[in-house]
């Protein structure tokens, strides 16, 4: 049986919806906080991370119950991927770590051929705790490179070293991981064009099949924020590059790639042929997907949840749910865990569908939205999308319309144009 | 027989800007018990907020006082108020008619101003008796002796008894009172002739409709007479008449002499015009009093609405308007630009930012208006001449035979060290100077004649700053003059801005052109494309910047916890979008459209 989230409502329901084919499980611990990082993790207080990692994991099989459905969990929820982020998931000691797994693999259910992802650090990820991804049929890593300049690991509080991102990468080779990520940033405090280029050309020597790079966001609130703020016009150490230079690590490291055999298939992300990450395309897609743990979302059926991101707090809501009689509608049980509801209404759900879409290389398919969403794409969008493909930022082919790669990096001039008021 | 006006004096009173008018005015209420000192709101005659803030008197009030003389009778005293600016020297000489004395206020720190010394002008020719009064003697710097000189110097009035007044502390107001009494001459009228009536100022009330404010010159006026309006040939039954006490009281009936208003269910101002002479509709008087004449837009510019979904509320905000400012005009008019807007004359520039702000802050509209434009005669090479008040309707250059704008008489009054500070500003300004008057040793009066297009266009603010402050000025309209005049245009992207063109000196165009296109390159933020700027005469492009293509407006890596947030930031980056104007496929903020009105040559 299939669970119908809240009443029949046509604003709501959509027409051929095919479950979550997504999991995202969240481990929010971490070894120590990076001067950049605004995410749902944080580090154990000395003395209590045994109790934090055994009531988090307690919680998160709660959860996945309450999600996924005991009997959902039987049958298999025929995901495709998994992806375990963090945080830092090797925070996990090598038994944590399989305490973990045993229960993603339990969620996930009949998972065969799918991907499944865990993230990594490079200064803790041991052999041990390779073994047990690759015993669990963990079959991609994404490594939390984010530079290899020592000054600038620095900056951003990261733990390890050049050297450790080398070691990472031998360890795992040897035990046949033949999909890994590198996290990379640009555009950070004092990152000069000539320190970019340095830090990619000796990311690729090291031969990943996937690279995401992103620029750095710098979001209040952080260490990172505070140590900017203080700047004015002080030690350039600390200035953000400005957005031409931005531009010119972007456009370089777009060719660059390129030369290098890495295909662009989102503007963040790429990868040798084949190995494009396909939980992510999946979300890009507007699929549904499903997200366990602090601060993780779920969007189902034209609903988000997002659970509230303090331990304590993700773990007591999900503890008096779980107490409510098992006859109650599992939906609800659902929705009263999550901090955060948002029923997303067709125009959001169609925007985000077009934003997400448009940011990968395939764009969106005309066809996949009005299977989606019964409705011609240009009778929503046509205006936009044929002034910006007179323009010459939009390209129609086929069934796909897409953004021209020369306009990636200012995508959101055109993108804003496609978020409706509704 | 002995008439009742024998107890009654009209009078205004004449002053410059900051000389303490308003003050004075207060302390004429409090002491005749028009209004107690708790009750006076401070400035009561300056009753709208703006008028407040900037410290000047845009519509007229009248107010009735009671005096007690000191000769033991009760006089009835009508103090009509007067603007306070140029704009508005048509209201003045109508309110100046109404009257048959006038206080004329000096400060006694700074002596007679410009503007101060046209209005005495005018109210020598309407035949005032003029008392002077010196202000503020207690200000460390009054100089009494030396304004009460130059009064007689200037003016050539006899001074000798000129009133010492400090409307701050009170002092002098009794002697004011009493001079009024004894100096103004009572109105002349006879209430047996048939009516006859100056309309000096109306208002429009929701109720009662538009309100003519009247001087009853003779005759008299009652509920239910039928009255004509001469200027339209309009009848109208009278449903009320009334005193201004300092609030509108109703009276049985206004005498000849007598100022006050009257009600009769006119549908709106065009009917209640400034100047115009109320008359009996049964028993019509053969001519109207003298003096009348239309008010006529000296300045015009394009509102528009930043929303282009505004332009309703835009439009139902100049009606209102429109209700209570006969001198407002506007019809539509449609910018390739701008959209739909309107073409709107102004007596001046001062009326023209009190309408701008009365529309943003009254009717919390968010509008642009396009650089202000004089009435140009265009001949064309047909032979006729158009009047042309909008770049928009210039037609094109092959059409124009030749082009004539609008010349002022300008008197500048100065201190003697700002002569040359004057003369070179005017210089500049393409005036020609044609005398200068020494008024005393320390002051002169400088004359010139210069194109009216220069004085709306940023010159004010350079003659305050080139003398201080101590500059004053005034200017009539003097006629037409043959020019050699272009239109400038902006071009964004190769296509013209319509709304950021503007009909300007040959020799003007290009340092205009040069930094119009200097500042649009710095207010028009970086879009997806290059942007050329240029600015064009006929078809030469005298000054060209371009604004550099964005090259970095991208949301960072995009997962599916933080689909929601990034919507949002695209949200709101769409919403930033909305505050701008598309013209093309380039987004113009509204304050690029701004940057023609202000630019400093």
């Amino acid at each position: 049986m299939r669970v119908i989230f809240w009443k029949p409502d046509t604003e709501c329901r959509v027409p051929n919806a095919e479950q979550a084919r997504a999991l995202y499980v969240h481990v929010p611990f971490c070894g120590s906080k990076c001067a950049y990082c605004a995410f749902a993790s944080f580090v154990p207080a000395p003395g209590y991370r045994e109790r934090d990692v055994q009531g988090w994991l307690a919680a998160l099989n709660m959860e996945a119950d309450l999600r996924l459905g005991g009997e959902g969990r039987e049958r298999g929820r025929g995901f495709s991927s998994v992806f375990v982020g963090g945080g830092t998931p090797t925070f996990l000691t090598e038994a944590e770590l399989e305490g973990l797994m045993v229960s993603v693999v339990a969620f996930a259910g009949a998972f065969g051929e799918g991907e499944m992802t865990v993230e990594a650090n490079p200064d803790s990820l041991t052999p041990g705790k390779a073994d047990v991804m690759r015993r669990f049929g963990v079959n991609r890593v994404s490594l939390g490179v984010q530079s290899l300049d020592e000054i600038l690991l620095g900056t951003l509080g990261r733990r390890h070293s050049p050297g450790d991102v080398r070691r990472a990468v031998r360890l795992l080779r040897a035990r046949g991981f033949a999909n890994i990520n590198f996290d990379l940033m640009f555009g950070l405090p004092g990152q000069g064009l000539d320190v970019w280029k340095r830090t990619v050309s000796e990311a690729v020597d090291m031969e990943p099949e996937h690279l995401s790079l992103y620029g750095l966001t710098v979001e209040p609130g952080t260490p990172l924020a505070r140590r900017l703020d203080g700047v004015s016009g002080g030690s350039n150490t600390c200035q953000l590059p400005s957005d031409d230079d931005q531009a010119d690590m972007y456009e370089w490291v777009v060719d660059f790639l390129a030369a290098q055999g890495y295909l662009r298939y989102e503007i963040s992300n790429f990868a040798r042929e084949g190995f494009a990450c396909r939980h992510n395309e999946a979300v890009w897609r507007g699929e549904d997907y499903i997200g366990l743990g602090p601060g993780a979302v779920s969007t189902e059926h034209g609903v988000r949840t997002t659970n509230a991101s303090s331990l304590g707090a993700y773990i007591e809501a999900v503890q008096k749910i779980a107490a409510v009689p098992h006859n109650t509608n599992p939906a609800l049980r659902i929705l009263s865990a999550a901090a955060n509801v948002e029923r997303l209404s067709r125009d959001q759900r169609m925007s985000e569908y077009m934003f997400l879409g448009l940011r990968t290389a395939q764009g969106v398919s005309r066809e996949g939205f009005s299977r989606r969403f019964g409705v011609d794409m240009m009778d929503i969008f046509g205006h936009i999308l044929v002034k910006y493909s007179h323009d010459g930022v939009l390209a129609f082919e086929d069934d796909r319309i897409f953004l021209r790669p020369q306009y990636f990096f200012v995508a959101n001039a055109v993108l804003k144009f496609l978020i409706l008021d509704g | 027989m002995a008439q009742a006006s024998s107890r009654i004096r009209n009078f205004c009173i004449i002053a410059h800007i900051d000389h303490g008018k308003s003050t004075l005015a207060d302390r004429l209420l409090e002491v005749t018990g028009a209004l107690s000192a708790r009750e006076l709101k401070e400035q009561v005659l300056d009753s709208m907020d703006l008028e407040r803030e900037r410290g000047i008197t845009i519509k007229l009030h009248a107010v009735r006082l009671s005096y007690q003389a000191k000769d033991g009778s009760a006089y009835e005293l009508n103090l009509i108020d007067t603007p306070g600016h140029v704009d508005f020297s048509y209201e003045v000489s109508r309110s100046l008619a109404a009257c048959e004395g006038a206080l004329l206020v000096v400060d006694a720190a700074q002596g007679i101003e410009a503007q101060t010394l046209a209005n005495v002008y005018l109210a020598l020719e309407n035949d005032l008796e003029i008392i002077p009064v010196i202000n503020k003697i207690d200000l460390p710097s009054a100089e009494p002796e030396r304004v009460r000189q130059e009064i007689e110097d200037v003016i050539g009035l006899d001074a000798s008894d000129a009133i010492l007044v400090s409307a701050k502390q009170g002092t002098g107001i009794d002697e004011i009172l009493e001079a009024i009494v004894h100096r103004v001459p009572p109105p002349k009228g006879d209430d047996a002739k048939p009516l006859t009536a100056l309309i000096f100022d109306s208002k429009f009330d929701s109720y009662r409709g538009a309100i003519p404010y009247i001087r009853v010159i003779d005759g008299s006026l009652k509920r239910g007479q039928d009255i004509k309006m001469m200027a339209t040939d309009k009848v109208f039954e009278v449903t009320e008449v009334g005193v201004f006490a300092p609030a509108m009281t109703v009276v049985e009936e206004l005498k000849a002499g007598q100022v006050g208003y009257l009600a009769a269910s006119v549908k709106n101002v065009q009917d209640t015009r400034v100047g115009d002479t109320v008359t009996s509709a049964k028993n019509p008087v053969a001519a109207a009093l003298p003096g009348y004449r239309d008010a006529v837009s000296m300045v015009f510019c394009g509102l528009y609405p930043v929303d282009s979904s505004d332009y309703d509320r835009l439009k139902d905000a100049l009606d209102k308007l429109k209700l209570n400012d006969a001198s407002l005009l506007y019809e539509n008019e449609t910018s390739v630009a701008l959209g739909i807007g309107f073409r709107c004359g102004f007596l001046g520039l001062l009326h023209m930012e009190i309408i701008q702000e009365r529309l943003e802050r009254e009717f919390g509209l968010n509008i642009i208006i396009t650089a202000p434009s004089v009435v140009y005669h265009v001949y064309t090479t047909k032979g006729e001449m158009i009047e042309v008040d909008s770049p928009i309707s210039l037609p094109p250059p092959a059409q124009i035979d030749y082009i004539e704008e609008p010349m002022v008489k300008t008197s500048i009054m100065a201190p003697v060290d700002y002569i040359g500070a004057v003369m070179e500003l005017n210089q500049d300004k393409r005036g020609v100077f044609i005398n200068m008057d020494y008024i005393t040793q320390t002051r002169v009066s400088i004359h010139y004649e210069l194109p009216l297009s220069e004085i709306i266009y940023d010159y004010f603010d350079q003659l305050k700053s080139r003398t201080k402050g101590y500059a004053s000025l005034d200017y009539e309209l003097s006629g037409y003059k043959q020019a050699d005049l272009v239109k400038l245009d902006i071009l964004l992207n190769g296509e013209i801005v319509d709304a950021l063109s503007c009909i300007l000196h040959k020799d003007r165009a290009y340092s205009r052109g040069r930094k119009l296109v200097e500042r649009l390159r710095s207010l028009i933020p970086r879009q997806m494309f290059e942007v050329p700027v240029q600015a064009v005469v006929g078809a030469k492009v005298i000054a060209r910047e371009t604004v550099r293509a964005m090259r970095k407006d991208v949301l960072a890596k995009c997962y599916g916890g933080d689909i929601t947030r990034k919507r949002k930031l695209l949200e709101k980056q769409k919403e930033g979008k909305k505050r701008m104007k598309q013209v093309g496929s380039v987004e113009i903020p509204q304050e690029a459209f701004m940057a023609v009105l202000n630019i400093e040559e």
